[in-house]
């Protein structure tokens, strides 16, 4: 797993862009209850946080699904679920220590981010740059320029 | 769109009402050789034992065929499929089709051996025969063959109070589905109920003069009124060949895992085909009626264009002697046989199980006196779950809280009772 | 649509709700007829209910041998057509989370049917560890605000 969606939810606003578009690409319909990620706000804090798959090195979600429908790829570190394999029973949903994983009543299947195949819509679409798609070491060099930045400033 | 399906039993019925779910327009026509409507093959030995009435095998009336929207052409044998024309000839008419489903099953084998078309001979497949078995009113009993069926049909014979003698080629009763241990526990059970086992003896003939009278094997004759032939089955598939579809080295039909045959617009699925075993990957044939309705729901879906695959077969197999239970699912010793196999194994008064592991997963499982848990060992063998880590997630509260369906196989996963 | 959502941490184990099971479904006052069963876990201290999670495709239909299992076309509920079971335990192996489980009274396999929509056993439970509810507003949505707010406030520990 070389990239992943670096979410710095101090940058997002809760606007819903990613949830409208998320939806709209895998379930043709802007529904937020229907898009992989999720965005949750906290008013009393006035912060948002976007909630998305953390592609766990060992996914519950893997472990718990009983047909096999949901796989860790060993090379590329996705976690997708196999919509014609998933036989509905919701254990992923239970397992899922994000709340991530989620239930589509009308087709009667598990629902999970895929990363849009390699290229995540929800990170193309967000306009605050709340969510970026980078490789590990470079979203983390960022945040550590930006800290040591502070260090250097206020010393 | 026309879809025609050949064959009213599990698969065929199962193929059709997925069709139906998939589309209300789609013409559904349906050939079989009786001219009954679909009925469980697998309650018949309880038939037979007194158990459950025979109208109760039944599962569907005509009026639920008229419902779903079935054309039925019961009691017309298929005869031909031009596959290049797209079309198939039963009695003299000819039939089009957009997509064919082949669910043509398969049928008990009858040895060609002296004596075995007397009067007396019998074998266990529709209700027609358990009719004619009832009619003949046993007395003493031989049933060629312990594999399932045969097994259960000597229960079911016992329980009229017939003789029963079971005979059995290999050394060991049902051998395709225990090892010798538990297979020797299920024989002394059956014995305790008064049913004669043999094990290693071939059967060479039945002697009479229009009547059973004998059954002859290498070591010895027997006295009987009755043979009932339960040796293995042969997949129907002439019908497939004549046609020009591929067939296996196992004598079913060859698939895809979408039950597509070897020509486009055909599908195949129970009996008469044959699939990758869900843990081995090897060609294998299932014979159950549980893999006959997923590779029907498979077909079906993917002849209307949506897609499905089939996972493979995995064998579940449960027979209750004298009310104990047993269960045997996947492969056992023989199945595995080139695999190095890890045994754990437990035997206490009333509970006898072995997990069998091959590189850290379960691939068989075998369980005399209780189900429980089982579903749960079942699911890792399908699945494909790592033994270590199961064994992982049990130790960890976190987890289980979690993966409640784990826990069940705890005791068979550690060993301990 | 509303299920039958667990959480097993609530759940002390007391057994009142295989005992209202029984007592609705079978006339009887005995976990061993309770379509509801508690798991016990010692070494841990935990209890588990396990109850039927009406699948979208049941393993346990597909392996009805007499084809009596189907799924609700309104609710979606799994439900069986029980007076036809002839007691082969063949869907018993089949759900992954023994769900469907022995009637030993009747000789035939039984699963949950929620009650037709008012769970007695949810109705009962006296530590809320049974909860009845839409799954879109389910165990997911709690979890989801929970691991939003464990971010917020780990990182603001860190900033000041
Ligand atoms: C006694 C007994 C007990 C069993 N117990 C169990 C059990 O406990 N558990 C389990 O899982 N399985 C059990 N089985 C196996 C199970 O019944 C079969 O796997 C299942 O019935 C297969 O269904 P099918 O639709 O593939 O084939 P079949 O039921 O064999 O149906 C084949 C159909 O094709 C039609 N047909 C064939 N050729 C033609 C043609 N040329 N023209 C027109 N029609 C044709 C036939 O008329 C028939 O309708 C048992 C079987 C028997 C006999
Ligand atoms: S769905 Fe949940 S459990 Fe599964 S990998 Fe993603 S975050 Fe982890
Ligand atoms: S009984 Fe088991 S397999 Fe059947 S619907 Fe319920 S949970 Fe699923
Ligand atoms: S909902 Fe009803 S049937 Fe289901 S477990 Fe609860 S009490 Fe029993
Ligand atoms: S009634 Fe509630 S607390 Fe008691 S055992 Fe059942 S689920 Fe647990």
């Amino acid at each position: 797993m070389d990239k992943l969606i670096f979410v710095d939810y101090q940058k997002c606003v809760g606007c819903a862009t990613c949830e409208m578009v998320c939806s709209l690409v895998h379930e043709d319909i802007c529904s937020p209850a229907l898009s992989r990620i999720r965005v949750v706000r906290y008013p009393t804090e006035a912060s948002n946080v976007p909630i998305t798959c953390a592609f766990c090195e060992s996914p519950p979600c893997v472990s718990v699904c009983p047909s096999g429908a949901i796989t860790k790829n060993a090379d590329s570190g996705d976690v997708l679920i196999n919509p014609v394999l998933c036989i509905g029973c919701r254990q992923c949903v239970q397992a899922c220590p994000f709340g991530h994983a989620n239930f589509n009543f009308a087709r009667g299947t598990a629902f999970k981010c895929d990363l849009c195949g390699g290229s995540p819509q929800c990170v193309e679409f967000c306009w605050t740059e709340a969510l970026q798609y980078v490789p590990l070491e470079r979203a983390l060099g960022e945040k550590r320029e930006a800290v040591g930045r502070n260090i250097l400033q206020s010393s | 769109m026309r879809v025609l399906i050949i064959g009213n039993g599990a698969a065929g019925n199962q193929a059709a009402a997925c069709i139906r779910k998939h589309s209300s327009e789609c013409e559904i026509v349906m050939f079989a050789r009786e001219s009954f409507p679909e009925y469980s093959a697998c309650a018949l030995p309880d038939v037979l034992a007194g158990w459950i009435p025979l109208d109760k095998t039944f599962l569907k009336t005509s009026l639920d065929y008229e419902q779903l929207q079935i054309k039925t052409c019961f009691g017309q044998e298929v005869n031909n499929v031009d596959i290049n024309k797209q079309c198939l000839e039963a009695g003299d008419k000819k039939y089009y089709y957009d997509r064919l489903i082949m669910a043509t099953g398969s049928q008990p084998i009858i040895p060609k051996i002296d004596g075995s078309q007397l009067n007396g001979n019998f074998v266990v497949k529709t209700p027609q025969d358990i009719e004619r078995i009832i009619d003949h009113k046993p007395t003493r009993a031989v049933i060629v063959g312990a594999g399932n069926i045969g097994v259960e049909t000597a229960s079911a014979l016992r329980n009229r109070g017939c003789i029963v003698y079971l005979i059995e080629m290999q050394d060991r009763i049902m051998p395709l589905l225990y090892d010798k241990k538990p297979a020797d526990i299920i024989q002394t059970m059956l014995e305790q109920e008064d049913i004669r086992v043999f094990t290693g003896e071939r059967v060479t003939g039945v002697a009479g003069e229009q009547q059973v009278e004998r059954l002859l094997t290498d070591q010895q004759e027997i006295e009987c009124d009755t043979v009932i032939w339960a040796a293995g089955v042969r997949q129907n598939v002439e019908l497939a060949r004549k046609a020009g579809l591929k067939i296996g080295g196992l004598g079913g039909i060859e698939v895809n895992k979408y039950m597509q045959c070897s020509e486009p617009g055909v599908f195949a699925c129970g009996d008469c085909v044959q699939s990758p075993h869900v843990y081995t990957g090897k060609p294998s044939l299932s014979l159950l009626w549980s893999s006959a309705k997923r590779q029907a729901d498979v077909a079906a879906a993917n002849c209307m264009g949506k897609l499905d695959e089939y996972e493979g077969n995995c064998s579940v197999v449960i027979e209750e002697i004298m009310g104990i239970p047993c269960v045997a699912i996947g492969l056992n010793l023989h199945g595995l046989a080139g695999y190095e196999t890890e045994v754990i194994e437990h035997e206490s008064e009333d509970l006898y199980y072995r997990l069998l592991a091959v590189d850290d997963r379960v691939a068989g499982f075998q369980c005399v006196g209780s189900l429980e848990g089982t579903g749960s060992i079942f699911t890792m063998i399908k699945k494909g779950t790592p033994l270590s880590e199961a064994r992982k997630l049990l130790h960890n509260k976190g987890s289980i809280s979690t993966m409640a369906w784990y826990m069940d196989s705890s005791r068979y996963i550690f060993g301990e009772y | 649509m509303k299920r039958i959502v667990v959480n097993t941490e609530a759940c002390d184990g007391c057994g009142i709700c295989q005992l209202v099971c029984s007592a609705y479904k079978a006339g009887q006052w005995h976990p061993a007829f309770a379509r509801i069963k508690i798991k016990q876990l010692q070494e841990f201290g935990l209890n588990v209910p396990v109850v039927c999670m009406h699948c979208t495709y049941p393993p346990c239909e597909i392996f009805c041998v007499m084809n009596l299992i189907y799924k609700d076309p309104d609710t979606a509920y799994t439900l069986r057509n029980v007076e036809r079971c002839i007691g082969c335990r063949a869907c018993e192996i089949a759900c992954p989370f023994s769900a469907a489980v022995w009637d030993p009274l009747n000789e035939v396999v039984v699963n949950c049917d929620l009650c037709g929509g008012t769970p007695e056993c949810v109705n009962h439970c006296p530590t809320g560890a049974l909860i009845f509810m839409d799954i879109s507003e389910a165990a997911d949505k709690k979890r989801r605000e929970a691991a939003g707010l464990r971010i917020l406030e780990a990182s603001r520990g860190f900033s000041e």
